[in-house]
């Protein structure tokens, strides 16, 4: 390689427009887009879902379906012009300069081959030796900072956990010894533990490679971690460039500023701060836009915003906003959110809405036996929201399932409803009881029936709960589609035809259409993006204090949940670990476990994540070996002994109702030091 | 380990379900054995007679029970039209069959499965169209047909081969082969529609999963990530199907036998069927159960001796 | 913007438009059998025996020297009608019973699969022998025992899908507040699975034709002197060694024509379903 390509930016895209062609026209999805990364510098794409952030990653690699058309612009891998390549010299990039890590490892990873030969392959490709390649194997993973690294060689890819099999997929593309690594969405679908993990990884690894990255996310807290420099991407074109610190806490576009201000601020709850929400839908592929693209959605919008692209506006160091107004972005950024009203005042005291005492679930019998849930106890009053976190095998979905009752809970586990006992299966309750509780699933086009309009599922649900008449129930049908801010005109389409977060408001609609007295929500905002999430925050906040609805929110994100939550229950391998108030469990002292999961949460007020950060010790447990005395202890970073091994730990009453279930006695638990 | 062994209880099981509805199937209902065998005119006394020797004057649980038992101690009963031990039948007859379904094996697992990776690679385009459709008509024809036409052309119009299957007495291999072959291929085309379009789906799932993306981003050449990493994985659920497609296979083999006048199971169980020889029907018919199930467990032992995925369920 | 609820149209290709053709062809010719073809399917001349495809007889004539073209239309009639109503049999019984089998797992239902596992360890063609010999040679007994031979296979069919649609979040929400479980099958589950019906009965047609057509064959179907194509080639099969080739190559040809029809429409919807 000679100086001169040794100068060239590792990546450079140039005024780049692709379209798919679907049945026979053209959907343009990347409208001129341009931007590069330097040698060893790490450059994150943002935006939301169908802004065409994937699309530009595998166009950089060169890999994009058949449909494909390339309609102008260029670009440039290590100097090179990478549609002008034959496919040897494709290869041959592939091979060394370039490679990618992907979003889900687990299928990225072949499954009949072991881990061991996936990575040789890297090394024989590139004219190694057999020996030389398995020595290389050992070497990236150890890399990638794998302990056990002889017997994950041996192993098949779905014998690892996510996390690992992510490792593993890091490893293969280091080993390449590349330029650059794209990254597209690395760490979506991990526990924020494990994403931790790998963003630390990634970081020193890329101080050790001196290799370039192209980060694409729609996480801007997990890019805030990792980044030099930022791009926030919105219909296929940059609508904001620069650096991280100066974009994230200074943004000068009305859509970056926004995408920040959808997201709740760490120790942020809702009688604070009203959430940000970006009106409208992103243009659909293929939509001819005149304008800015971010027009039609934009709160500063002019009639001049209409009238061609706008140039690149010079906003600060390196920092570009391609906004006419970008000036006043910040004032608007700056804003002073809406002070939400206060809670109403405290209703006289009524029986818990729920109780769920020594509610357990197991799964097979005998030694199949697997135990999801043990002894989980709690109440929830009038009005309130209690928040349920933990990461995945936690039994949160479980915990959502059994008490609505659509699987049984163990014998010997109470249900009260406002004071009644529940049968433990909802085809066993009565008709009353069984309405009364009422959910919401993560996915909406899951959850909503294809081949029913939405007035049809609005008004089953009023007919058969309230026992309405058919006018009776098209006139709740309207007042629901109001009261979860539904276009009227909404209740004529099919599920299908309406966005996400439509859908999910619908889902809402239907949970809430038959006033039940609690409604329990699985993930309702995971499947969406964050801008839409927001919407849908605001909704159940607002359900909460209009409607007086109680209801439990599941989550793995702990902003989300200390935002809505009044308060929080943190679970592990299917036991409390903590429960509280929200702004108790969150300002501790708290469980060593909740303390691990603050610290690992990505957020944007925090760039150094590798510092103070508490460290899980291990791989989850299994349900096969479930541990015994404090099932945290072989994970836990603070573990005292013995004790921890053989006796379950206490639960300790703080004040307020706060508990945590720990040997450590409470005044010696952390507080984690950036959580207010 | 557990999992063959609760396949093979429930194996049983269900040809233990299969011989009581085969059984009562064709004994009970029309009631008299004798009379059927003998016909309308035959006198009583001598439909009593035959009743009394082939046992069918019993209760039909007593019958039921003893061939059942007979069967279980490797006793398959005697023929009630050819009265001769029904192994001596079966066992000539199976091994017959068993030759012409290897020979339909040999010819119809390498163009199925060229076949079907051609039509993959090709997805979308004419060519995958053209192998894909044609693959289809070929399945859905029914085998006599195509043994009508085959032998129309290829026999009478051509006369490139005989149209009887059975070579004369001490014929050669090749001789044997050039009988067997028009039989075969009427077989191969028919079923061999089928795995391709098996093959296909297996190949097209594996080209477009993201693995093979992986694999193609290594830089690896494109024969490389065919031959390591598409075939390895696209290939393995075809195992399990042609396992399975045994019983079609036996069910072909009826007719092409009838057509081409060779003496196998199929022809067996046909001539016992029209002769209406109840011990050799019901036993043929249970024999075949049998070796469906076999074979199928077989196949998947194969397929998960192959297949990482089916041993390590996390 | 609005989404019709009924299943996207069909796009439809030559190739599909001339499968369609030939299939109404044959439907077309079934009903109006009799009036449109040149000769009396069953009139025997002994005058024409055997008698060469020629401008007369365009198919030629049989061994009893009937008009083969003539049998061959009218034989359209018994083969459509033993499969359709085969196919309506299995359709209804397996769609209930797989309903059942899918939404309520349990003791009942896994007798039921293990009853239905056992009759498809065999092969079709070879149980419905048995049936046939045990039942006598008839068209309500070929209807009946292909019915109920491809029950199972139906309702394995529509257990899969219901089983996968049981699991969807859309049937948990139905349950909670609370629908009936009767009502969730027709209400919730079965306009989502109507698809699969369609497909699979498309499919169990193309598959009773080709059971019917064999069965005639083996001489174990309609009996003569009924025009049949199946029974057509078992009567004229002995003479095909003797070069007498147009008795038995129309009708196969027949046959073939509406099976791969029905079945390339069966796979452009399935394509379509999905």
């Amino acid at each position: 390689m000679n100086d001169e390509a040794r100068r060239e930016p590792v990546l450079r895209v140039a005024d780049l427009r692709l379209a798919y062609r679907v049945d026979g026209e053209l959907r343009e999805t990347i409208r001129g887009l341009s931007f590069q990364v330097e040698r060893g510098e790490a450059y994150a794409l943002v935006g939301e879902s169908g802004c065409g952030k994937s699309t530009v990653a595998f166009a950089a690699v060169h890999y994009l379906p058949d449909n494909t058309v390339h309609l102008g612009g260029q670009i440039l891998l290590a100097g090179q012009d990478i549609r002008a390549l034959s496919w040897q010299q494709r290869r041959l990039l592939r091979k060394s300069v370039v490679s990618m890590v992907y979003q889900n490892a687990a299928t990225a990873l072949n499954p009949t081959m072991r881990i061991g030969d996936q990575i040789a392959e890297v090394f024989l490709i590139r004219g190694f030796s057999r020996a030389e390649a398995c020595l290389g194997a050992e070497d990236a993973l150890r890399k990638v900072r794998i302990s056990d690294v002889g017997k994950v060689l041996q192993s098949y890819p779905q014998q690892l956990s996510g996390g690992m099999q992510q490792r593993v997929v890091i490893a293969m593309a280091i080993s390449a010894s590349p330029e650059l690594i794209i990254l597209d969405e690395p760490t979506t679908g991990l526990d924020a533990t494990v994403e931790a993990e790998i963003l630390e990884l990634l970081e020193n690894l890329r101080q050790e490679l001196k290799v370039a990255l192209l980060f694409i996310s729609h996480n801007l807290a997990v890019v805030a971690q990792l980044c030099d420099r930022v791009g926030t991407l919105y219909a296929g074109r940059m609508v904001e460039e620069g650096s991280t610190s100066s974009l994230l806490f200074n943004p000068h576009h009305p859509y970056t500023a926004s995408l920040l201000r959808c997201l709740p601020k760490r120790g942020a709850d809702k009688w604070t701060e009203v959430l940000t929400t970006i009106e409208g839908l992103p243009p659909k592929p293929g939509s001819i836009l005149t304008g800015c693209v971010f027009a039609g959605r934009c709160t500063l919008v002019k009639p001049e915003c209409r009238k061609g692209h706008p140039e690149a506006i010079v906003v600060g160091q390196g920092q570009k906003s391609w906004c006419i107004r970008a000036a006043e972005v910040p004032a608007m950024a700056f804003e002073r959110p809406k002070q939400a009203p206060p809670a109403d005042q405290k209703a006289p005291p009524l029986p818990p809405v729920i109780e769920v005492r020594n509610l357990s679930k197991s799964y097979g019998h005998g030694p199949n036996k697997v135990q999801i849930l043990s002894d989980v106890s709690f109440a929830i009053r009038h009005q309130e929201v209690l928040g349920i976190v933990g990461e995945s095998g936690s039994g949160k979905s479980t915990l959502a399932k059994v008490i609505v009752g659509l699987e049984p809970a163990d014998p010997g586990s109470a249900l009260m409803l406002m004071g009644r006992p529940m049968a433990r299966l909802l085809e066993q309750r009565d008709p009353a009881q069984a309405g009364a509780i009422q959910m919401v699933f993560q996915d909406p086009s899951d959850s909503l029936n294809p081949k029913h309009k939405v007035k049809t599922i609005l008004s089953r649900t009023a007919t058969k709960a309230l026992r309405l008449t058919a006018s009776d129930a098209k006139q709740r049908t309207f007042e629901v589609a109001k009261s979860v801010k539904l276009d009227p005109s909404h209740v004529e389409y099919y599920p299908g035809a309406l966005s996400g977060g439509l859908r999910q408001r619908v889902a809402i609609g239907r949970a809430i259409a038959g006033k039940p007295q609690f409604v329990v929500c699985d993930e309702p905002t995971s499947a969406l993006d964050v801008s839409v999430q927001a919407a849908i925050l605001n909704l159940l906040v607002d359900l909460q204090r209009h409607e007086g609805l109680s209801f439990i929110f599941v989550s793995h994100d702990l902003d989300v949940v200390r935002y809505i939550s009044d308060r929080i229950m943190v679970l592990y391998f299917g036991r409390v670990m903590e429960i509280g108030p929200a702004e108790a469990v969150f300002s501790g002292p708290h469980h060593p476990y909740t303390e691990a999961l603050l610290s690992a949460a990505a957020h944007l007020e925090r760039k150094e994540v590798s510092k103070n950060r508490v460290r899980l010790r291990g791989e989850p447990p299994t349900h096969r070996f479930p541990p015994g005395g404090c099932v945290f202890h072989t994970r836990c970073p603070r573990k005292l002994g013995n004790i921890c091994e053989e006796k379950a730990p206490p639960r300790q009453i703080g004040g307020n109702g706060h508990e945590i279930a720990c040997h450590i006695p409470v005044n010696q638990l952390g507080r984690t030091a950036d959580a207010r | 380990m557990y999992y063959y062994l609760y396949r093979l209880v429930s194996a049983f099981v269900t040809l233990f379900i299969l011989s009581a509805i085969v059984f009562f199937g064709t004994v009970i209902l029309p009631g008299d054995v004798g009379r059927r065998i003998l016909g309308g005119l035959a006198s009583e006394t001598a439909v009593a007679e035959l009743n009394r020797q082939l046992g069918t004057d019993r209760p039909v649980i007593e019958q039921y029970s003893s061939w059942l038992g007979g069967l279980l101690h490797g006793d398959l009963g005697t023929s009630f039209s050819m009265r001769v031990p029904v192994g001596e039948l079966l066992a000539p007859a199976l091994l017959n069959s068993a030759i012409l379904t290897l020979l339909i094996l040999v010819l119809l697992l390498p163009t199925a499965i060229v076949g079907g990776v051609l039509a993959a690679l090709l997805r979308g385009r004419p060519g995958d169209h053209l192998i894909t459709v044609s693959a289809m008509a070929a399945t859905t024809v029914p085998d006599f047909v195509i043994g009508i036409l085959l032998l129309l052309v290829f026999s009478l119009g051509l006369g490139w081969f005989p149209t009887s299957a059975t070579a004369p007495a001490g014929s050669g291999f090749l001789l044997q082969l050039h009988h067997l072959l028009l039989p075969a291929l009427c077989m191969v085309i028919g079923l061999g529609g089928y795995v391709l379009r098996m093959v296909r789906a297996g190949v097209v799932v594996a080209l477009e999963s993201d693995y093979t993306r992986t694999a193609f981003l290594k830089g690896l050449s494109p024969a490389a990530v065919l031959f390591r990493h598409v075939l390895r994985n696209g290939l393995m659920s075809t195992v399990a199907v042609i396992s399975s497609q045994i019983g079609y296979i036996f069910g072909g083999l009826v007719v092409i036998e009838v057509i081409f006048n060779y003496d196998g199971i199929g022809r067996l169980i046909y001539v016992a069927a029209n002769q209406k020889d109840f011990v050799v029907l019901q036993t043929g018919i249970i024999i075949v159960g049998s070796i469906y199930f076999m074979v199928s467990i077989l196949g998947d032992i194969v397929h998960s001796a192959l297949d990482p995925r089916t041993r390590f369920k996390r | 913007m609005l989404r019709l609820p009924l299943p996207v149209p069909l796009k439809i290709s030559p190739l599909l438009m001339i499968c369609g053709g030939i299939v109404l062809f044959w439907a077309f010719v079934s009903i109006f059998g009799e009036m449109i073809v040149p000769h009396n399917p069953l009139a025997i001349s002994v005058m024409e025996r055997l008698q060469p495809p020629s401008a007369k007889h365009i198919f030629g004539t049989d061994a009893l020297g009937r008009d083969v073209l003539s049998r061959v239309f009218v034989g359209s009639r018994s083969v459509l009608f033993i499969s359709l109503a085969a196919t309506t049999i299995a359709i209804s019984w397996g769609t209930i019973f797989g309903l059942y089998a899918g939404y309520f797992p349990g003791y009942l239902s896994d007798v039921l699969l293990r009853i239905f596992e056992a009759f498809m360890a065999l092969p079709v063609v070879l149980l419905s022998m048995v049936a046939v010999v045990a039942l006598g040679p008839s068209s309500i007994t070929v209807i009946l025992v292909i019915g109920i031979l491809f029950i199972p296979v139906v309702a394995k069919t529509v257990r899969a899908v219901v089983l996968g649609e049981s699991k969807r979040t859309y049937v948990a929400a139905a349950r909670l507040l609370p629908e009936r479980p009767l009502v969730i099958l027709v209400r919730e589950v079965l306009p989502n699975i109507s698809g699969t019906i369609v497909v699979e009965a498309t499919v169990r047609l193309g598959y009773a034709i080709f059971i019917t057509a064999t069965l005639s064959f083996l001489g174990l179907g309609v009996q003569p002197p009924t025009p049949d194509w199946g029974l057509m080639i078992y009567e004229s099969f002995g003479l095909v060694s003797a070069g007498i080739w147009w008795p038995v190559f129309f009708p196969a040809l027949a046959i073939a024509s509406l099976v791969i029809s029905i079945s390339l429409i069966a796979e452009r919807i399935f394509r379509n379903e999905r």
